[in-house]
């Protein structure tokens, strides 16, 4: 009488096969996982730049830069790093400074010299919503923009200086500015004597380098580089 | 045994297939660093027609610069967009041009028309027609910005002026920046209505 199973060469072919058939399933997936956090780094990335461009954009376009913004007027000719919009009735300013995440007050968007827990204040306004990495960077030498808004202390005194700052960290805890510089033409105050007569709308060109670590490429980074201007809408 | 070896193939197969296309999907999802750029390109270009326009509208003066400049004549442009067509700007760490090509390649040449230079300010502006296939005017080699002006009626209407002078009541500005990402081109085009406010 014939014994029912399987043979020993039957079994090693069934196992080959499923050896085989499983070896494709798990490199498929590890793709999938790869290129789903690939895709997710790329994601914070650009939110991040786009927040940025977007904020500076927003507030640069019913700004002014000349007058008592306490920019220096002569120093336009360069590339800066700091620039301080203020409001057409005087009455608020929003100052962009590039900058190293070290030199940052401790208050500034808490536990941002540790590079890991935020400490859940939730402070920073519009600039919370995209520091939700949870991770810290590994990139050295991490560099920020800070957003630093300032409201007159008295609204109905023109001698009022600024006060009330709020500041917050445009970019995420996992990105990187790397670079980052503003330009302004015209290089002199157009609304100055000499040119009083010509009204114009100054322009304000941003170029920056935003990258973040990545694991899904070979240089272990990504970034992006972006560039615009806008034009000032507030003139004299 | 031969049943069973189809059916782990046919599945295999599946898979494979089914999880390159995601990874490739997500890929290319991820690859949008172009669109981005080229989005704020294009934001630019905008920007430089608006600040033109908006400046001759500061100095009391219509599309075409038409007006009395007074002394100060030489931070404006001669000609404005005035003239429907298709023009480049390129902006540099010397400013704003915006160029009027005729030469077809993209790059302000022999052929082409310097439609007006604001050079005290440091901004300028040159006009361009022509094939642009192929040009680079932006950040190297990578983009190529053009503009493209139309007279169009005011109120947001997109029809053409049924005469009269062009751009004497509203124009259409349309930027359109281009890219080549490896072998694959694609474009952001923004558009926007900029009204004669001396109408």
């Amino acid at each position: 009488m014939k014994k029912k199973g399987f043979t020993l060469v039957e079994m090693l072919v069934a196992i080959g096969i499923f050896s085989i058939f499983m070896g494709v399933l798990i490199t498929s997936y590890m793709s999938v996982v790869k290129g789903l956090r690939g895709a997710e780094e790329y994601r914070e990335l650009y939110a991040d730049a786009r927040h940025t461009f977007d904020t500076i954009l927003e507030n640069a376009r019913n700004s002014t830069v000349y007058g008592g913004c306490g920019n220096n007027v002569d120093n336009f000719s360069y590339d800066l790093e700091k620039l301080s919009f203020c409001s057409t009735d005087g009455l608020k300013k929003v100052t962009f400074e590039y900058m190293d995440a070290e030199d940052l007050n401790s208050g500034v968007l808490g536990g941002e010299s540790g590079g890991g827990d935020k400490g859940g204040e939730g402070e920073g306004g519009s600039a919370s919503s995209v520091n939700n990495s949870g991770e810290s960077s590994d990139i050295v030498a991490r560099k920020v923009l800070k957003m630093t808004v300032e409201e007159k202390q008295d609204p109905l005194s023109l001698d009022s200086g600024y006060a009330f700052p709020e500041e917050s960290i445009l970019n995420s805890e996992g990105v990187n500015i790397k670079s980052f510089s503003f330009k302004v033409f015209p290089a002199t105050d157009p609304f100055k004597s000499s040119y009083s007569k010509i009204p114009y709308q100054p322009v304000v060109i941003i170029d920056g380098v935003f990258e973040r670590k990545s694991a899904s490429v070979p240089s272990g980074s990504v970034e992006v580089e972006l560039h615009t201007s806008v034009s000032l809408r507030t003139y004299n | 045994m031969t049943e069973v070896l189809v059916a782990v193939l046919v599945l295999t197969m599946a898979v494979v297939s089914a999880s390159n296309f995601l990874v490739s999907m997500m890929r290319s999802n991820a690859m949008n660093t172009s669109v981005l750029q080229a989005y704020y390109y294009s934001v630019e270009g905008l920007e430089a027609f608006r600040n033109i326009r908006d400046t001759y509208f500061m100095n009391y003066l219509d599309f075409c610069g038409s007006g009395d400049k007074g002394a100060n004549g030489g931070i404006f442009l001669d000609g404005g967009f005035c003239n429907d067509g298709s023009y480049v700007v390129a902006i540099d760490d010397d400013g704003v041009n915006l160029e009027s090509v005729k030469n077809g390649d993209g790059n302000v040449g022999s052929g082409d028309e310097q439609v007006g230079l604001i050079s005290d300010p440091g901004i300028s502006l040159v006009a361009v027609n022509g094939d642009f296939e192929g040009a680079e005017n932006v950040s190297g080699k990578k983009f190529y910005r053009v503009c493209d002006v139309k007279s169009i009626n005011s109120a947001g209407s997109n029809e053409e002026a049924p005469d009269g002078p062009p751009g004497a009541d509203a124009k259409q500005i349309t930027c359109m920046t281009t890219y080549k990402d490896g072998s694959k081109t694609g474009e952001v085009s923004l558009k926007t209505i900029l009204t004669n406010w001396k109408e």
